[in-house]
């Protein structure tokens, strides 16, 4: 036997040996405890965890923890847990205002297949006190999806719960949806060099809407672009789109001379009128915009004051101010034509919807809106009231 | 040689050998962690619920403010009633059924997982408004805390080193000892959280400052002792002819705490450290109530008290009513003089009503008395100087009275005789150590001789 097959047979030996002495070994029971997938029939909450079982986690594999737990969330915010009336009562509202939306539309399967795996309620705002703004919703990596404002929620109004609650899970998903198949980069372009990522904020939805954007938020990156225009395009009523429309079509001001520092916090306006001819340089500017106001829809606010929703109101208000006073449009001169972008990006996202996704954005927006309009709160609490006691052992 | 190469392969595969099968290691626990973690959890549980699972809590939510009493109802159907009566709810008694569990997220943690709007208060980051929300000094104007709140936590890692009466808790984020000591199931919520607002509330808020005195004798003013978060400073240390051995600064030596009452007593939130007049540091411990309502550390020999009740009667914004029924000995022999003299000589629709002790300056001290009678009432002022104060004794010199009252006094010299000897020299105790709203006044040429003052 030479060198070489005494080391080919040393390492064959060493190799098999510890393999063969360790095949015996008993691993024993799993270390983790045995915990039954099945809501507990002690529990205060049986009822609603069947329920929540039921409809979301065996149909869509979704976990909708409405139980806070603070390790899923931020720990750099101060937030605290919904009550649990609230958030019983956004979670029915999600079925049937969100994923009932998607079933009706094409079954259940999408939402099944694209849809967040954790749904996870939290009662109060994440406010950022550095830049004065609040969080309303985070979708991570497409498996979670956070609400936060539960404990504010108002179920006697729908804008109200579409700023919270819905138009922020319909932005999120939107999200969602891109990150696993991407949007056009045609629309990217669309607003090239007017996004603002650090003082969107303080600009009007009427100048943003002049430039293109459906909010200010949506003026802030490409990606929220998209999918604010998404979720716009499914929750706002009919006369919210026409009046932010009317805003992108219109001239608006700050009637201040020279350049606008970014983060300013300025006021547009988009009418003047001139009340004494002796003063013809002196322009009194009026006719603001306002994102949402305590109503949560997008504003038009008067020379005194009046608020103003629909575009109708609008044309009727400035047809008797005009009676009575001279005034003028401020010159759209942006060279921007802001209704037109914005309807080319709700064309690309109607077009990938329908190409990518094979779901027609239009008919979901009218379920979504037929659904917003005429859910039963009560009707949907009795789902949950039907669940038959627990038998408890 | 070939034996020699077959003996150096073969040994190290002898080694190998002997390596191998040795898999076997001495646990350290008997459990897996995994399940360690769950019986610590179960055992957390089981201890919440046990007994009826009623607790009080004693929750802390930042430094700046009180601990606050509240009382947890476990049940172990996941759902727990809070009962509470703080400030934030505006002192009413209220009770809210929310969530509860225990999980593992950060071993063993108690979460209150839905919101109860008597609890979550101190986690809820919106600004705090109402007549409580905090002001800024500088500017007199509210504080904006919104996205802060108040800080407190609502998921607590139980630690272990509770018995089964009580449990240790501390804050996740902010890290604050809370305690929890279990109650019979049989305790009345409201009358627990009454009866304890009650005994806090004894401690007046008119009365700003109280002393803590050691077993040296060293004495420190405390403030802010009754809302909970208390300033401390020391007071120059004498000998006993009065000579000043150290010299405190009550600037450089201000330390501040904040802590809670409960039904034992007072304790601080934290470990808190406080200055001595030599400037060295002292930990401050606990306090317990004792019988006679001052707190006090019998371990440490420490007791704390109001101020003595001529530091208090001598507040200026003090005014001391004189009981009349409480007139003994000679004052009372000189009251009831004065008072039928004053019928005598001034009409019987004349009375001798009320006296006042009513501190201001050197200059203002003044008793005062009304003559009231058919022709309204006649506010008569006797000023005063104090021309000697040491502990619990001092004399009072007059110095004048206004027109009304030397024309009274003329009228009805018994009612001058009594005056006079009503502003003498007097020893006075406080009645209650906490709370001097009502002092006894001796005389101190005859003890026997006094009456009791009350705070308006």
């Amino acid at each position: 036997m030479n060198i070489s097959k005494y080391l080919k047979l040393t390492g064959a030996i060493a190799i098999l040996l510890p393999l063969a002495a360790c095949s015996g070994d008993d691993l024993g029971p799993s270390i983790f405890p045995d915990v039954s997938d099945d809501a507990d029939p002690n529990s205060y909450t049986y009822k609603f965890d069947t329920w929540v079982n039921r409809e979301f986690r065996d149909v869509y594999n979704l976990d909708f923890k409405y139980k806070m737990e603070d390790v899923e969330a931020d720990m750099n915010y101060n937030l605290v847990p919904a009550t649990f009336d609230k958030a019983r009562d956004l979670c029915l509202l999600t079925k049937y205002l969100w994923f009932d939306s998607y079933g009706e539309h094409t079954g259940v399967d999408f939402l099944k297949q694209y849809g967040p795996r954790i749904l996870h309620l939290v009662g109060s705002p994440a406010y950022n006190p550095n830049n004065g703004t609040e969080i309303l919703g985070l979708a991570e990596g497409g498996l979670k999806v956070t609400l936060f404002k539960v404990n504010e929620m108002d179920l006697s109004d729908i804008n109200q719960m579409n700023e919270m609650y819905f138009r922020t899970m319909h932005h999120e998903f939107a999200h969602i949806l891109h990150q696993t198949k991407t949007y056009p980069v045609e629309f990217n372009t669309l607003s090239t060099g007017r996004y603002d990522d650090s003082s969107w904020q303080s600009k009007d939805i009427g100048y943003v809407a002049s430039l293109g954007f459906i909010t200010p938020y949506a003026s802030s990156q490409t990606r929220e672009d998209f999918a604010e225009t998404i979720a716009n395009y499914l929750t706002r009523t009919d006369d919210a789109m026409e009046l932010i429309k009317w805003m992108a079509a219109q001239g608006w001001t700050t009637g201040i001379e020279g350049d606008i520092d970014p983060g300013d916090d300025v006021t547009y306006y988009c009418r003047y009128f001139i009340p004494d001819a002796e003063k013809p340089d002196e322009k009194e500017y009026f006719l603001y915009s306002q994102e949402k106001d305590h109503t949560y829809r997008p504003v038009i606010i008067g020379y005194n004051g009046e608020r103003l929703y629909t575009v109708a109101d609008v044309e009727s208000y400035l047809e008797n101010f005009a009676k009575t006073h001279t005034i003028s449009s401020v010159a759209d001169d942006d060279l921007i034509n802001g209704l037109d972008i914005i309807n080319q990006k709700q064309d690309i996202a109607r077009k990938w919807f329908k190409e990518i996704w094979q779901l027609d954005l239009d008919q979901l927006r009218e379920i979504v809106q037929r659904r917003q309009n005429e859910f039963d709160i009560d009707a949907l609490r009795s789902e949950v009231d039907a669940i038959p006691d627990p038998v408890v052992k | 040689m070939i034996k020699m190469k077959k003996i150096l392969f073969i040994l190290p595969l002898l080694t190998l050998a002997f390596v191998s099968c040795n898999s076997q290691e001495d646990p350290i626990f008997e459990n897996s962690a995994a399940e360690r973690l769950d019986i610590s959890r179960t055992a957390a549980l089981e201890k919440l619920v046990k007994d009826g699972g009623l607790w009080a809590m004693e929750y802390f939510a930042n430094a700046d403010e009180p601990g606050y009493v509240m009382l947890f109802r476990f049940d172990k159907n996941g759902s727990v009633e809070v009962s509470a009566n703080h400030k934030w709810i505006d002192g009413q008694f209220r009770q809210e059924r929310s969530l509860w569990t225990i999980n593992s997220d950060n071993g063993t943690v108690l979460s209150f997982n839905s919101y109860n709007s008597l609890f979550h208060v101190f986690s809820d980051p919106a600004n705090i408004t109402g007549p409580n929300a905090p002001i800024n000094p500088d500017t007199d104007k509210d504080i904006d805390e919104t996205g802060i709140g108040h800080e407190g936590d609502y998921e607590f890692m139980v630690m272990a080193d509770s018995d089964e009466n009580t449990m240790r808790l501390l804050g996740k984020k902010r890290a604050y000892n809370i305690y929890m000591h279990r109650l019979p199931s049989d305790t009345n919520e409201k009358e627990y959280l009454e009866n304890l607002t009650n005994k806090v509330n004894i401690l007046d808020s008119k009365f700003k400052t109280f002393i803590l005195t050691d077993a040296d004798g060293a004495e420190y003013e405390i403030s802010g002792l009754a809302g909970g978060v208390l300033s401390q400073f020391p007071r120059s240390v004498y000998d006993a002819d009065g000579n000043l051995i150290v010299e405190a600064d009550p600037v450089s030596q201000t330390t501040t705490a904040n802590g809670i009452f409960t039904y034992s007593g007072f304790r601080y939130a934290e470990k808190y450290e406080a200055k001595k007049a030599d400037d060295s540091e002292w930990e401050v411990p606990e306090f317990f109530w004792a019988e006679d309502g001052s707190l006090v550390n019998t371990e440490m020999g420490l007791r704390i008290t109001a101020p003595s009740p001529v530091e208090n009667m001598s507040d200026v914004t003090f005014r001391w009513l004189i009981d009349p029924s409480t007139f003994t000995g000679k004052l009372l022999d000189a009251y009831n003089a004065a008072s039928a003299a004053v019928l005598a000589e001034l009409g019987t629709s004349n009375k001798l009503g009320s006296i006042v002790l009513d501190w201001g300056s050197d200059t203002s001290n003044k008793m005062s008395h009304r003559i009231n009678g058919s022709l309204g009432t006649k506010k008569c002022y006797d000023y005063f100087t104090v021309a000697e104060s040491k502990g619990n004794s001092f004399t009072t010199t007059l110095t004048g009275s206004n027109s009304t009252s030397d024309r009274y006094n003329k009228q009805v010299p018994e009612l001058w005789e009594f005056k006079k000897l009503l502003l003498g020299s007097y020893d006075v105790t406080n009645y209650d150590p906490m709370t001097p709203s009502k002092i006894h006044f001796s005389l101190k040429s005859d003890p026997a001789s006094g009456f009791d003052a009350n705070l308006q």
